[in-house]
């Protein structure tokens, strides 16, 4: 599906009102030998490039005086011939990989995979959850890039690399992760449709005798497995959070969250979570 | 037991030792040979047992302790084999050591100063510190004195006593690290401009969102506004991120059309032939200072 790039009205379409069937980045990378694949989505633009003995990957991030709305961008996917190995670089590209084989018959394939680190999420609005009270969220979360080969993986590159932030002391235990803004949105028509971002079902109940002003969310992406449904939206579990006076629970719903409950997987979780119900609710927020 | 008495028993022991059987010397180095065998094993044993709870600074102690000591063992039971009286040697060795007691008064400050050292835990090895003018990865703690590695590669061996008695930086103990970018910039700005100006150029994906950048007007000097942007990274990333936050910084300055600042000195000459005056400006006065009819420098 072709879009206009950084076009901000399609950044806020709303969801159910475009054809999404060129949505879908993800799959095996069908390369004519000589040919670069270019897929540009969101603030990423990602080439392959097939030689008779070797793959070269090269990616860049688009600056924000390239594009208004980078994040917005919907993918775009091109096949072009590769210029010759003496014709100087059109333009200077972030990093490039070689990957030599045997062969370059060997298919790679494009995998959708959950942020390496746990991803802190920020209200971008102050947001109060009144005391015996209790939402449910939309999250949405950077996704990454993989190039797998035989099952075996390549490459990996994030699509919009968040900030870093660090949970927890400045001298004493935490955690590095990423930092992530969300508009809280309750209402799943009201989400973008980004098919290069996880959408997460945050369920926060607060049963404490407070108010509870929602300052941040740690969520623990490597524990999430990816699911896509069948409009492309891509998917992790539901996250449940239970917030009482003296203590916080947390856990993750295995499976496919309800609201795609025909959503095939996509991707498995990067690391299993600490075994027990201990570990179950220190994996899914801290 | 006066030192005549001493050295009547040492020559005693020395004639048993030449006494004794071919097979009890051949015994005793197989002892002591066992010993140092051993002991190394030993002390590879509990290094790889203990390296997790303990850290390398204390596994390395302990290794060397267990090490030593099992050698230790071994060779009193070889000097047993050979038939020497322990305590006869034990005597002499007291003698010995308070000779060499007075003799070696650094080296016993430093071996002190090393078990202090390994009490109070202010670095490790593998960690990056500051010691005085040094600065360097820290390749091994001994009981008289530490190396360190310096960036540029030289081996530095400083005693433990100066350890004790200097400011040590631990540049690696804490996971995250602030860096303090300071900056001179046009006195005249708009400064809720150059705040959003500069934290916006600390939007970066290595510059921490939590602990939030801040800017920190520091005041007006002969260079202009000083102004402080400090922001946080991990610590593996700090090199990087400082290097980007400059760049990143002067940057997003210059596209906002803020000058930097930078000493500038002018000289101004009264034509009455008075005293001449120096003042300091910044270098966006020099239009008008050019245009005053009394300054011609």
């Amino acid at each position: 599906m072709e879009t206009g790039a950084g076009d901000a009205e399609q950044t806020l379409q709303k969801r159910g009102e475009m054809n999404r069937a060129g949505a879908i980045w993800w799959g095996p990378l069908e390369v004519p030998c000589k040919s670069v694949h270019v897929l540009e989505i969101g603030p990423l633009e990602l080439q392959v490039e097939r030689h008779d003995r070797e793959w070269r990957i090269r990616h860049r991030e688009y600056l924000r005086e390239d594009l208004q709305q980078p994040d917005g961008r919907l993918p775009t996917q091109s096949v072009r011939p590769v210029r010759s190995l003496g014709e100087p670089p059109v333009e200077t590209w972030e990093r490039i990989l070689r990957i030599g084989m045997d062969t370059a018959a060997e298919p790679l394939e494009l995998v959708a995979q959950t942020a390496d680190r746990p991803i802190v999420t920020v209200p971008a609005d102050p947001f109060l959850i009144p005391p015996r009270g209790q939402v449910l969220l939309f999250v949405s979360t950077p996704l990454w890039i993989a190039i797998e080969c035989r099952n075996q993986r390549l490459f990996e590159v994030p699509i919009g690399r968040p900030s870093d932030t660090w949970v927890g002391a400045r001298t004493g235990p935490g955690q590095a992760a990423y930092a992530n803004r969300t508009q809280c949105r309750q209402e799943l028509d009201e989400v973008p449709f980004r098919p290069h971002r996880a959408l997460s079902p945050l369920h926060v109940s607060n049963r404490s005798s407070r108010a509870l002003p929602l300052e941040r969310v740690v969520i623990a992406m490597p524990y999430l497995s990816l699911y896509a449904d069948d409009d492309q939206t891509i998917w992790t579990e539901r996250v449940d959070v239970t917030i009482d006076d003296d203590k916080t629970i947390s856990a993750i719903r295995p499976g496919a969250p309800e609201q795609a409950a025909s959503a095939r997987t996509l991707s498995a979780r990067r690391t299993a979570p600490p075994s027990g119900r201990l570990g179950q609710m220190l994996a899914s927020v801290f | 037991m006066d030192p005549e008495t001493l050295a009547q028993d040492a020559v005693t022991a020395v004639e048993v030792t030449t006494a004794v059987a071919p097979g009890s010397v051949l015994f005793a180095i197989v002892l002591v040979v066992l010993g140092i065998v051993l002991g190394r094993l030993a002390g590879r044993a509990l290094e790889s047992t203990l390296s997790d709870p303990l850290g390398s600074h204390r596994t390395l102690i302990l290794r060397r302790i267990t090490a030593y000591g099992i050698f230790a063992l071994f060779s009193v039971s070889a000097l047993h084999q050979l038939g020497i009286e322990l305590s006869v040697l034990l005597g002499a060795a007291g003698i010995l050591t308070v000779a060499l007691g007075f003799a070696s008064q650094t080296a016993a400050s430093n071996v002190v100063s090393g078990l202090f050292l390994l009490g109070e835990r202010p670095f490790e090895v593998g960690e990056t510190i500051r010691l005085a003018d040094t600065t360097g990865e820290v390749l091994s703690i001994d009981l008289l004195s530490i190396q360190l590695r310096t960036f540029d590669n030289l081996l530095v061996r400083v005693p433990n006593e100066s350890v004790m008695k200097s400011a040590v930086t631990n540049f690696t103990r804490f996971p995250i690290r602030r860096f303090d970018l300071k900056l001179f910039v046009d006195p005249n700005v708009d400064l809720d401009d150059l705040d959003a100006v500069l934290l916006s150029a600390a939007r970066a994906p290595l510059v921490l969102a939590e602990p939030e950048p801040i800017v920190i007007l520091l005041g007006f000097t002969e260079s202009g506004l000083e102004v402080q942007l400090s922001a946080w990274t991990l610590r593996e990333n700090f090199l990087e991120m400082r290097n980007g936050l400059h760049r990143d910084a002067v940057r997003a300055l210059r596209d906002a059309h803020i000058p930097l600042g930078f000493p500038n000195r002018v000289v101004s000459q009264r034509p009455s032939g008075s005293a001449t005056a120096i003042r300091s400006k910044t270098h966006r006065d020099d239009t008008q200072v050019a245009s005053n009819p009394e300054v011609t420098a």
